[in-house]
């Protein structure tokens, strides 16, 4: 890395840290939710990112904010709709560990 | 850009977004990690403010920190395990999952070295991006724009469908 730390390396690195924990709530953890919640960091993190290549680049252009912009909408549908997915098993099955949910396993 | 007072605001939001994230994996009860989830979300605003992206700031505000967080508590309440662990995993799966964490933000972090200077900002950072992002979004990513709105219109309608009580639910 070449630049100084706090410049555009510094939030990149700072994203990746956070998508490589989200993945790790999202692998580690046994209720639906906590993994829906890990998604949702990991979503962040790449936000962060677009923004802040976005505000670091010559020619300033909001090209990374927009996409951001759609990324915040579309992590909102699918988490709403990941907390119906939720509830609608609990009501069917009474659990929501995702290890109890096996009825296709062999 | 990489004044004190920069450096500093970026180590405070820093340490609030990181120990939120670290927070939701560590912390037994899910609740808690749901609010330890919203301080990661507002340390995330914090950012997109420093980086004078003042309008996706107010969005991940409004939309992450309010509406999403309320979203999982209600989840949350509506379920009936609130206990979830970390410690009580196999040590075969601390282990897969430790490595392939690592190995990610090894990859991540070292591909950064292989670029040799990322170009610099020569102008100053806009301060209407509001105005910019409006213009652009009845402009160039019309399309977008309109497809999301039908995207939250079907999400919408699929969840109340799918959440609804049944008739014969208590």
């Amino acid at each position: 890395m070449n630049q100084p730390l706090f410049g555009l390396d510094g939030f990149l690195v700072v994203g990746a840290i956070l998508f490589v924990l989200g993945l790790f709530t999202a692998l580690m953890k046994r209720t639906a939710v906590m993994i829906l919640m890990g998604i949702e960091l990991m979503l962040n993190a790449v936000n962060l990112n677009f923004v802040a290549f976005s505000a670091f680049f010559p020619n300033v252009n909001l090209h990374g904010q927009i996409f951001s912009l759609f990324v915040i909408t579309i992590a909102a549908a699918e988490a709403a709709i990941g907390l119906g997915i939720v509830l609608t098993l609990q009501r069917n099955r009474s659990t929501i560990l995702v290890e109890d949910i096996d009825l296709l396993k062999q | 850009m990489a004044d004190s007072g920069f450096v500093a605001a970026f180590l405070l939001i820093t340490l609030v977004t990181l120990g939120g994230a670290m927070g939701v994996i560590l912390s037994t009860d899910v609740i808690r990690s749901a609010f330890f989830l919203s301080a990661s979300f507002l340390g995330i605003s914090g950012y997109y403010f420093l980086l004078h992206a003042d309008f996706i700031g107010a969005v991940q505000v409004m939309v992450y920190a309010g509406a999403v967080t309320v979203l999982i508590l209600f989840a949350v309440m509506l379920t009936v395990e609130h206990r979830d662990s970390i410690w009580h995993r196999g040590a075969f799966h601390w282990v897969v999952t430790s490595l392939t964490s690592l190995a990610l933000l090894a990859v991540l972090v070292f591909s950064l070295g292989g670029v040799a200077a990322w170009p610099t900002q020569t102008g100053p950072a806009p301060n209407n991006s509001t105005a910019l992002i409006g213009k652009a979004l009845l402009g160039p990513y019309l399309v977008p724009f309109e497809v999301v709105s039908l995207v939250l219109l079907v999400a919408m309608v699929g969840v109340i469908v799918l959440a609804r009580k049944e008739v014969g639910d208590k």
